[in-house]
C-alpha cells in the first residue's frame, strides 16, 4: 500500500520534472554543433587531431589580406567591401563561432578567459534573440557591433582592421591551463598504469584495465603503441 | 517522418561520413543531453560550454564507436565525464551553483502572465535540484534523462547498486519534500 503511494508520488515528481525541467539548447549552440559535425564529416577525419588548424588558417588569411589591402589602398580611398563588418552572413558567423568554440581535448575548456566567455555569451544572446525573429539569421560578430570601418579616418580604419585580426587571432589561441587535479581515475594515469603492466608482462591485466578505460572514457585516445603491444601479445599467446 | 534507424546505426553511419545521420541523432538527443547537463550544473553558461564540449567529443570520437556500445549510454558517459571534470575544477562545491541561481536576474515580469506559473515551477525545480548533493543529483538525472538502470549508474559511479538505490531514494524524498505540498495540504 505504502509502495503504491510512493510510486504514485514518484510519478507525480517525474511529471513535474518533465514539465518544469524542460529546457533546450539555444539555436546558436545547435548551429555551432551542426557545423562542426558537418565539417568533421566532410573532412573525413576526427576534428580533435588538429582542432586549432581551421582557426589558424582563417587568422593567417585575414592577416595577409589586411596587409595587402593596407599596402595597395591609395590614401583616402575606402577599403574594399569584403573587409567591412558584415551585419549578417552565414560564412563569417560560422567561422567566428568555430573560432570561439573551446578546443577539443583541452581541460582548459572550463577555464577560458573572461573575454572569450563574455564574447560567447554575447553571441549566444544575440543568436537567441535573432532566432525568435528568423531561424536563418546568424548572430552578428563582435566586430559588427562597431561603427562601419568606411566611416572612419584612414588611421583609425587601419587600427580597426588590425583590431579585427587581433580579435580573431585571440580567439584561436585560448590559453591552455594545466590540469588542476590528477586522480587515480584520470585516463592518463590509467594509461601509465597499462604501460607499466605491459612492461611487467601482465598482459591479461593490462588488457582488462584497457577495456575498463575504454568503457569509462570512450572519447579518450589510446596510444597506438599500447594497442600494438596488446595485439602483438595476443598473437604470441595470452598470459 | 521518424527515421526507422536505431541510434547505433545512425552513429555508425555518421562515423562512415553520413552527416544526415548525425542530424537525426542530434535531434533525438539534443534535449536530453542538455537537460542532463543544465540541471546538473544549474548554470546556463556552464551548461552551454559542457554541452558544446560533450558534442564535440562525440563528433571527434565517432570512429571509435562500435555497434553494441549503445549510443545513449556512450553519449551520456561522455557528457558525464565532462561533468566530472567540471566539478573537479570547481573543487566539488555545489553551493557555488546555488548561489549563482539565487543571483540570477529575475525576468519574470517580461514574460506573459500565463507563462509565469510554469516559470516559477521551473525555478523551484531548479532550486530543489541544486539543493541535492552532487551524487544524488547526478543519479537522479542519469535515471531521468539517460534512462539508466540502477546497475548502469552503479557501474558508472563505481559503487554498489544499493548505494545508488539509496541515493535515488534520498534524492526523490528531498525533491518531493521541497516541491510537493505538505501532508496537510494534500489532505492526509
Amino acid at each position: 500500500m505504502t509502495e503504491q503511494r510512493n510510486d504514485k508520488h514518484d510519478a507525480a515528481l517525474e511529471a513535474l520534472y518533465r514539465e518544469a525541467g524542460d529546457v533546450e539548447p539555444d539555436a546558436g549552440l545547435d548551429r555551432i554543433i551542426r557545423v562542426r559535425a558537418d565539417e568533421s564529416s566532410r573532412s573525413g577525419r576526427s576534428s580533435n587531431r588538429l582542432p586549432w588548424l581551421g582557426g589558424l588558417v582563417t587568422a593567417s588569411v585575414a592577416i595577409v589580406a589586411v596587409a595587402v589591402v593596407l599596402q595597395q589602398a591609395p590614401p583616402g580611398s575606402p577599403p574594399p567591401e569584403s573587409f567591412a563588418p558584415q551585419p549578417s552572413g552565414e560564412s563569417e558567423t560560422s567561422g567566428l563561432e568555430i573560432l570561439m568554440a573551446p578546443s577539443v581535448g583541452a581541460d582548459s575548456t572550463l577555464e577560458s578567459s573572461a573575454e572569450t566567455r563574455r564574447a560567447r555569451s554575447q553571441i549566444r544572446e544575440m543568436s537567441s534573440a535573432g532566432a525568435d525573429e528568423s531561424d536563418a539569421s546568424p548572430p552578428p560578430s563582435a566586430a559588427a557591433l562597431r561603427p562601419p570601418v568606411q566611416s572612419l579616418p584612414e588611421q583609425q580604419r587601419a587600427e580597426r582592421l588590425g583590431d579585427i585580426v587581433t580579435e580573431q587571432a585571440a580567439n584561436v589561441a585560448e590559453p591552455v591551463a594545466p590540469k588542476l587535479h590528477a586522480t587515480a581515475a584520470d585516463p592518463d594515469t590509467v594509461l601509465a598504469r597499462i604501460k607499466a603492466l605491459l612492461e611487467d608482462g601482465e598482459i591479461q591485466r593490462a588488457r582488462e584495465v584497457l577495456e575498463g578505460l575504454k568503457r569509462e572514457y570512450p572519447e579518450h585516445d589510446i596510444p597506438e603503441e599500447i594497442e600494438t603491444a596488446l595485439r602483438k601479445e595476443s598473437g604470441d599467446g595470452r598470459r | 517522418m521518424t527515421d526507422p534507424r536505431t541510434d547505433d546505426d545512425l552513429m555508425l553511419a555518421f562515423g562512415a561520413g553520413a552527416s544526415d545521420a548525425f542530424e537525426v541523432l542530434y535531434e533525438r538527443y539534443r534535449k536530453p543531453l542538455y537537460r542532463y547537463l543544465y540541471h546538473a550544473v544549474g548554470d546556463k553558461t556552464a551548461a552551454d560550454d559542457l554541452y558544446q564540449d560533450a558534442w564535440s567529443r562525440i563528433i571527434a570520437s565517432r570512429e571509435k564507436f562500435r555497434r553494441g556500445n549503445g549510443f545513449k549510454r556512450w553519449a551520456f558517459r561522455i557528457a558525464h565525464n565532462r561533468l566530472v571534470d567540471h566539478w573537479r575544477v570547481l573543487g566539488r562545491r555545489p553551493g557555488m551553483d546555488a548561489e549563482a541561481l539565487e543571483t540570477a536576474p529575475d525576468d519574470a515580469g517580461r514574460v506573459p502572465e500565463e507563462m509565469l506559473y510554469r516559470d516559477q515551477q521551473a525555478e523551484r525545480l531548479h532550486a530543489a535540484l541544486m539543493q541535492l548533493p552532487i551524487e544524488q543529483r547526478d543519479a537522479f538525472l542519469l535515471q531521468q534523462e539517460a534512462g539508466l538502470s540502477l546497475a548502469d549508474i552503479a557501474e558508472r559511479e563505481r559503487v554498489g547498486k544499493e548505494t545508488i538505490k539509496s541515493r535515488l531514494r534520498y534524492a526523490v524524498g528531498k525533491l518531493k519534500a521541497i516541491l510537493e505540498p505538505g501532508p496537510e495540504a494534500a489532505g492526509k
